[in-house]
C-alpha cells in the first residue's frame, strides 16, 4: 500500500489496530511520512481558507488603480521614516533651485530623448487568455502558455525560446509571433521586434494587429526613427484603437 | 508620517481597505520597484515581491504576531528586502551580503516559518487551480463538509461509494502535484536547514 492510501486510511479512520499501530511506529521512525501526512491534512484547510486568495484578488485590483493613476498621484517619497534637518533643507533647496535653472535651459532647448518618450509611454501588456485546465490542450498551446507565463515573470529570454519553438511547428502562430516581438522589445533586440510585428500586420486582421501596431511604432520611436513612428502612431490615432490616447501623446512628443 | 497613520495601516489592512492599499501603493511602490530594478529584478519581479510582502504582513495582522518595532515602511521595506533575497538566491544570482542581514532587520525570528508557510500555501492553490472542474467542485464539496449523500446528488454520480473514491483520487492528485513540486522539496529544505519543526498550518 503506498502512502497516500495509508494516509488516507489513517484520516478516515478505517485502519485496522495492526495497520494503525504499524503506521504510528512508522510515523515515529519517517520524518518524510511525517511530512507527507502534514501536507495531506493541510490541503483542506489550505483550500478552504480563501482569505489570502481573496487578499490578493483585491490586491490586484489595487495595482491596476494604482498603474492607471497620473504619474504625479503618485508619490515617490522614500520609504524612511528619518526626520530631515532644516540645514538640510536649505542646502537641498539650493542645489534644487540651480539644478532646476540648468534643467529649464535644457529642456528649453532639447526635446525628451526618445528612450524617455519610449518608456514614458511604454505600456506593459498583459494577455487576456483564459487559461484552461492545461490537460484540455494541445502540445503546442502548452508550450504557448508556458511562454507567456515565462514572459509574464520577466523571463524573456528563455520565454523566447518557447515561442520560438511554437513558430518553428506552426509559424501562422500570431500569438506566439507577438509574444516574440514583445520578448524580443524588452531584451533591447528592437530590429528583430520590428520583423516580428510587421510581419504580423501583413496577416488577414485579428485583434492582435491592433497590439502589434502600437508596439511597432514604439520600436521605431526607440530607435530614432520619428518618420515611420509618427505615420504609424497617425494610423493608430485614425484608427480609434485602444492605444490611440497615447499614439497622441507620443506623436506630441516627437513633434 | 504619525504613529497614528502607521497603525491605521495595520488596521486597514486588516479590514482590506481597498482605498488604503491604493495609497501603501503610491507612497511604499515606487521604492520597492528601485530596489528590486536596482538588484537584477524587473518590474514584474518588483509587483510580485511587493504583494507577497503585503499578503505577509495581512497574514500576519490576522494572526496578531505583528510586532512593529520601527515604523510601517520600515518594516513594509524589510520585508521586500528578505522576500527578494531569498528569491536572488533561489535563482542562484545573489553572491552579495547574507540573507540573514534581512531577517535580522525584520527583527522577527519566526518571519522564515511564516514565509515558508505562504510558498507552500502558493503551491497547494496554485494546483489546486490547476485541477480539472469535477475535481475542484468535489474537493469544495469536501472540504465544506457536505453529507456524503448530498454531493452524489449534486456531482450526478451513481453512488455515494464512487463519489467518495473520486474525492481519494482528487485529492491524492492534488497531493503528488505539490509533493512533487522542486519548490516545494526547497521549501522543505528551507526549514530543515533552519532546524526549526515541521509546520503545522
Amino acid at each position: 500500500m503506498n502512502s497516500i492510501s495509508r494516509i488516507q486510511k489513517y484520516l478516515d479512520g478505517s485502519m485496522s489496530e495492526n495497520e494503525l499501530k504499524k503506521f504510528r511506529e512508522d510515523l515515529q521512525k519517517d520524518p518524510e511520512l511525517v511530512q507527507e501526512l502534514d501536507l495531506y491534512r493541510s490541503i483542506d484547510k489550505v483550500v478552504a481558507s480563501r482569505d489570502e486568495e481573496r487578499f490578493r484578488k483585491k490586491l490586484n485590483e489595487v495595482y491596476e488603480a494604482y498603474n492607471a493613476l497620473p504619474t504625479d498621484k503618485i508619490d515617490k517619497k522614500p520609504v524612511s521614516g528619518k526626520k530631515v534637518s532644516k540645514k538640510w533643507l536649505i542646502a537641498v533647496s539650493a542645489t534644487i533651485i540651480s539644478t532646476l535653472s540648468l534643467v529649464f535651459y535644457f529642456v528649453a532647448i532639447k526635446k525628451e530623448s526618445n528612450q524617455v518618450i519610449f518608456e514614458k509611454y511604454m505600456v506593459t501588456y498583459s494577455n487576456n487568455l483564459t487559461l484552461r485546465s492545461h490537460s484540455q490542450l494541445d502540445a503546442g498551446k502548452k508550450r504557448l502558455e508556458y511562454g507567456i507565463q515565462l514572459y509574464t515573470r520577466g523571463n524573456y529570454s528563455d520565454a523566447s525560446q518557447q515561442f520560438k519553438i511554437v513558430l518553428s511547428e506552426d509559424s501562422e502562430n500570431q500569438n506566439a509571433r507577438f509574444y516574440n516581438g514583445l520578448c524580443y522589445m524588452y531584451l533591447n533586440e528592437f530590429q528583430s521586434a520590428i520583423t516580428s510585428f510587421e510581419y504580423i500586420l501583413t496577416q488577414p486582421y485579428s485583434f492582435i494587429q491592433e497590439n502589434a501596431k502600437f508596439y511597432l511604432a514604439m520600436c521605431y520611436v526607440r530607435i530614432n526613427n520619428d518618420e515611420t513612428a509618427k505615420t504609424l502612431l497617425q494610423e493608430i490615432i485614425s484608427d480609434n484603437s485602444s492605444h490611440s490616447d497615447i499614439a497622441q501623446k507620443v506623436l506630441k512628443k516627437l513633434r | 508620517m504619525n504613529s497614528n497613520e502607521q497603525s491605521n495601516f495595520v488596521d486597514s489592512i486588516r479590514k482590506e481597505d481597498r482605498v488604503a492599499l491604493l495609497e501603501i501603493y503610491k507612497i511604499y511602490f515606487p521604492q520597492t520597484r528601485h530596489y528590486i530594478m536596482a538588484n537584477s529584478g524587473n518590474v514584474f519581479d518588483a509587483e510580485d515581491v511587493f504583494q507577497d510582502a503585503l499578503v505577509l504582513i495581512y497574514l500576519k495582522i490576522k494572526k496578531n504576531t505583528l510586532n512593529l518595532k520601527n515604523s510601517f515602511g520600515s518594516y513594509l521595506y524589510g520585508v521586500v528586502k528578505f522576500l527578494w533575497l531569498k528569491e536572488l538566491e533561489r535563482k542562484r544570482k545573489y553572491f552579495g551580503t547574507s540573507v540573514e542581514d534581512a531577517d535580522l532587520l525584520l527583527g522577527d525570528i519566526d518571519f522564515l516559518e511564516d514565509y515558508v508557510k505562504m510558498e507552500k500555501r502558493k503551491l497547494v492553490l496554485e494546483h489546486y487551480n490547476e485541477l480539472n472542474e469535477e475535481c475542484k467542485k468535489i474537493l469544495d464539496l469536501h472540504i465544506k463538509e457536505t453529507p456524503i449523500s448530498i454531493s452524489t446528488a449534486i456531482m450526478g454520480y451513481a453512488s455515494d461509494q464512487y463519489t467518495m473514491n473520486r474525492k481519494s483520487k482528487c485529492k491524492s492528485r492534488l497531493f503528488r502535484a505539490v509533493w512533487n513540486n522542486p519548490r516545494y522539496k526547497e521549501l522543505k529544505d528551507e526549514l530543515n536547514q533552519q532546524d526549526t519543526k515541521v509546520p503545522r498550518w
